[in-house]
C-alpha cells in the first residue's frame, strides 16, 4: 500500500474507534467486551486482518495490521488485545491447522477465539489439570485470557485442541485488559477437536514470537494516547496560577516521551530492526509513560472515569502476558553473544 | 542511636499483624475491593481490639504499617477514622476537643479532612471555597474533592477562604463542619484505581451555616494549621508506603518459594529481591527517623517530606518489581491489588513533586 492508503486506513480505524469503542470503553473495562463490538469490528475486516481472503480474512500487509493495533490501543487496549488474540495468536494457529470455517466465523465476529498460552510462560506455575480422552476434555484450564471466548484453543500433552465453548469460567483478579478478563475455564466432558498431534507448544510459542512487533504496536498505542492525554490535561490544568505545561518537569518529561514514542514508531513501522529488540523497548516505554501520564493527572488520574488509569494497568499487564520474559531476554542475549548466555 | 523498638511496641506489632492476618483475608480484601465498600465492621473491631492506640504515636505508625502490609484498602480504612484529628488537638478550643474529638477517640464517630478542591490539589493556598461571617455564624459555599471518609464522616476539619483581601494563604481559616448541617452534600466517588475499600467523596457546600465556635484557632491561620498537620500526616502516609511495599514483597517471596529454587535462584530474580529488600529497609529507616523527630517534638519538615516521597516511591517500585519477578503467578494473585493501591501514595498528602519542592526549597534556604 502507498502512504495515502495507510493514512486512510489510520483514519478509518480512528473513526471506527471514535464511534464504536470510545463510547463503550469504560463499560468494557467494568463489564467485559460486548459481543456486538466483535461483529462491528468484523464488518471492518479487523478480526481476521491478516488471514487469507480465501478463508474470509482481509489479507492485509503487516504495516496495515500494525496500524490497526496501534490505533485500537489508543482507544482501548482491551480492544487491541482482542484483535491481537484473534489475528496473531488464535487466527494464526487455527489457520495453520486448516480451520478455515472458524477463521470465517472469527472474521465476521460471529465467533470469538482465545488460546491458553500463559501456562507456557516460565513465570506460571499453575497446575495443569486437564484430561482429554475419547475426544472429550474434563478439568480446568488455568489463567486463560478472554475465558468467555467461543473458541478455546489449548494445549494438552503437546497436542493442540479446540473446544467450542466451556462449562463455566472462574474469574481471577485481573489487573489489565479487563475487557477480555482473565480466568480459569472449566470443562466437563466437553467435546474437543485435536488440531495438532505433537508440537503444539512450539506452534503457540512461534505465534507469540512472531507477534513481537504487534505487541510493540499495542504498547505504542498505549504510550501515545496516555501521553497525549497528559499533554492535553497539562494545558488546561492550572496550579499556582499557571498551567501545568509551564512547569519544566511536566513539559520536559512529556516532550521526552513524545520523542521516544516517535522513535519507537519508526522502529516498528519503518525499520528492519528485529522484533526481539523492539519489544523490550516498547513495553518498557509504555510502563514508564503511563506512570507519568497518570501522575500528571493527579487525583483525577486515579479515577476510571478519566480513562488514563487503564493504560497504567494495561501496560504492566502487557509486559507480563507478552514479555519480554526471561526466555525472550535469553534469546536476545544469544543474538548478541552468538552463543548461550544469561543462564545463571 | 537505637534502632530497636521497646518490648511493648514489638508486642503491639505482633498484635496488629495478627489482627490484620485474621481479619483481612484474601477473600475479604478482594470483596471490599470489588464492591468499593467501606469496612465499617472492621473499623469497629480494630477499635474494640485496641489496634489503634493513640497513647503512643509509634503504635499508630506500627498499626498503619502492619495493616497496610496485609491490605491497603482495609488497612487505611481502619486507621483513618481520626484523619485530621491533630488539627483540632493542636489548635482547637477545649469546646471543640470535647464535643468532636471525644466521640472519635471513643470510636463512636468518624472524621475527615477537607482541603483539596476540584480545581486545585497541590496549590492549597489557591482554594476557592468561602466562609462569610454573618452574625455569630459563618456561611460556607464551595466544593471539596477527593475527600477521604467524605460520605461517611460525621464531621470534617475544613479549610476555607475567609478573606479575599489578605495574601492568598493568609486569607484561609479552618472550621469544623458537620455532615448533618443543612446544605452539606457528599457524592461518593467510585471507580478508583486502588484503595477501593476506602471512602472518597466530592463535597458540595451550599450556604452551610457553621457556628463561629467551630472556627479552629484564629481566623486567617488555617493554612499554617493544615501545613503543620501535613508535616505530621505525611509520616503516617510513609507508614502506608512501607506497609504496601512490605506486603508486596512478602507475597513475592511466597510465590518465589512456591516456584522453587530453579526459578528463584536465577541471578536476575536474586538481584530484584535484593533491590526490593534494600529499598524497603531504606524507606523504613528514613520514615522512622522523621517519626522520631516528630514524636520527640522537634519535627524536621525536610526529612518528613523525604520520608513520604521515598516510601511512596518504594511502594510503587516494590509492587512493580514484585509483579515482574512473579509474572503470571503474581498478576493473577493479590499482588495486582498492591500494584493498584501503591500508586495513590505518590499523589495524596502532597504529590511526589510537591515533596521535592519542599525538600529542595528547605535545603537551598539552609545553604544561603
Amino acid at each position: 500500500m502507498d502512504q495515502d492508503s495507510y493514512r486512510m486506513l489510520r483514519e478509518n480505524v480512528d473513526e471506527f474507534c471514535a464511534r464504536n469503542v470510545e463510547p463503550v470503553s469504560l463499560k468494557m473495562e467494568r463489564e467485559g467486551m460486548a459481543s456486538d463490538l466483535a461483529k462491528k469490528s468484523g464488518t471492518q475486516g479487523f478480526n481476521a486482518a491478516i488471514a487469507a481472503q480465501s478463508n474470509g480474512g482481509s489479507a492485509l500487509d503487516r504495516e496495515s495490521y500494525l496500524t490497526i493495533l496501534e490505533r485500537a490501543a489508543r482507544s482501548s487496549p482491551s480492544f487491541a488485545m482482542f484483535l491481537l488474540m484473534q489475528n496473531s495468536i488464535a487466527g494464526r494457529i487455527l489457520e495453520a491447522a486448516g480451520k478455515t470455517g472458524e477463521i470465517g466465523e472469527i472474521a465476521s465476529g460471529a465467533k470469538t477465539a482465545t488460546v491458553e498460552f500463559l501456562s507456557l510462560n516460565e513465570s506460571s506455575s499453575a497446575e495443569y489439570s486437564i484430561n482429554v480422552s475419547n475426544g472429550k476434555a474434563t478439568g480446568k484450564l488455568r489463567n486463560v485470557i478472554f475465558p468467555s471466548a467461543d473458541l478455546i484453543v489449548f494445549l494438552h500433552q503437546d497436542s493442540l485442541y479446540l473446544a467450542r465453548g466451556s462449562d463455566g469460567t472462574e474469574p481471577l483478579p485481573v489487573l489489565g485488559f479487563r475487557g477480555l478478563g482473565l480466568g480459569d475455564v472449566v470443562f466437563r466432558d466437553r467435546p474437543v477437536e485435536k488440531l495438532s498431534e505433537n508440537g503444539g507448544a512450539k506452534l503457540i510459542m512461534d505465534a507469540l514470537k512472531n507477534a513481537g512487533r504487534e505487541v510493540s504496536a499495542v504498547a505504542l498505542g498505549i504510550t501515545g494516547r496516555s501521553v497525549d492525554m497528559a499533554v492535553e490535561y497539562s494545558r488546561v490544568r492550572k496550579t499556582f496560577g499557571r498551567p501545568l505545561k509551564d512547569y519544566e518537569p511536566v513539559a520536559f518529561q512529556l516532550a521526552g516521551f513524545k520523542a521516544q514514542e516517535e522513535e519507537l514508531r519508526s522502529m516498528i513501522f519503518f525499520s528492519s530492526v528485529q522484533d526481539g529488540y523492539i519489544k523490550p523497548l516498547a513495553t518498557d516505554l509504555a510502563r514508564r509513560a503511563t506512570k507519568i501520564a497518570l501522575q500528571v493527572h493527579g487525583g483525577y488520574g486515579y479515577l476510571e472515569d478519566f480513562g488514563v488509569e487503564k493504560f497504567y494497568r494495561d501496560s504492566m499487564t502487557l509486559s507480563i502476558y507478552f514479555g519480554p520474559s526471561r526466555s525472550d531476554m535469553r534469546n536476545l542475549s544469544r543474538e548478541v553473544y552468538g552463543e548461550e548466555s544469561g543462564v545463571i | 542511636m537505637d534502632f530497636d523498638f521497646t518490648e511493648e511496641q514489638v508486642k503491639f506489632r505482633e498484635k496488629a499483624r495478627e489482627f490484620a492476618e485474621r481479619e483481612f483475608s484474601s477473600e475479604v480484601a478482594r470483596k471490599f475491593d470489588r464492591e468499593e465498600k467501606y469496612p465499617e465492621e472492621i473499623r469497629k473491631k480494630a477499635y474494640a481490639e485496641h489496634v489503634i492506640d493513640y497513647s503512643d504515636p509509634w503504635k499508630v505508625l506500627i498499626a498503619i504499617e502492619e495493616l497496610c502490609r496485609q491490605d491497603a484498602g482495609l488497612g487505611i480504612s481502619a486507621t483513618v477514622p481520626y484523619f485530621g484529628e491533630e488539627v483540632i488537638m493542636l489548635f482547637g478550643s477545649d469546646h471543640l476537643k470535647e464535643k468532636y474529638l471525644q466521640p472519635v477517640n471513643e470510636g463512636k464517630s468518624l472524621m475527615g479532612l477537607a482541603v483539596t478542591e476540584p480545581g486545585g490539589g497541590s496549590d492549597v493556598a489557591g482554594l476557592k471555597t468561602t466562609a462569610r461571617k454573618e452574625g455569630k455564624n459563618y456561611i460556607i459555599n464551595g466544593a471539596k474533592m477527593f475527600i477521604t471518609n467524605g460520605s461517611i464522616a460525621d464531621f470534617f476539619v475544613m479549610l476555607v477562604r475567609t478573606s479575599e483581601e489578605e495574601k492568598r494563604h493568609h486569607g484561609l481559616s479552618a472550621f469544623v463542619v458537620e455532615s448533618r448541617f443543612p446544605g452539606f452534600k457528599a457524592n461518593k466517588l467510585k471507580g478508583k484505581l486502588g484503595v477501593r475499600a476506602t471512602d472518597t467523596a466530592e463535597l458540595e457546600l451550599n450556604n452551610v451555616v457553621v457556628p463561629e465556635e467551630n472556627l479552629i484557632g484564629e481566623e486567617g491561620k488555617g493554612f499554617y494549621y493544615i501545613m503543620t498537620f501535613f508535616n505530621i500526616s505525611r509520616i503516617f502516609v510513609a507508614g502506608q508506603g512501607i506497609g504496601i511495599a512490605q506486603g508486596a514483597f512478602d507475597r513475592a517471596l511466597s510465590i518465589l518459594r512456591r516456584k522453587g529454587k530453579a526459578y528463584s535462584e536465577k541471578e536476575e530474580i536474586q538481584f530484584a529481591v535484593a533491590e526490593m529488600a534494600t529499598q524497603i529497609q531504606a524507606a523504613r529507616l528514613i520514615t522512622y527517623k522523621a517519626a522520631s523527630y516528630l514524636f520527640n517534638f522537634k519535627p524536621d519538615p525536610t526529612i518528613t517530606s523525604m520520608a513520604k516521597k521515598y516510601a511512596a516511591e518504594t511502594a510503587v517500585f516494590v509492587a512493580e518489581k514484585a509483579l515482574e519477578v512473579t509474572g503470571v503467578d503474581g498478576i493473577s494473585s493479590d499482588l495486582e491489588r498492591f500494584y493498584r493501591d501503591a500508586k495513590i501514595l505518590e499523589i495524596w498528602e502532597g504529590t511526589s513533586e510537591v515533596e521535592k519542592l519542599i525538600i529542595s526549597r528547605n535545603i537551598l534556604k539552609e545553604a544561603q
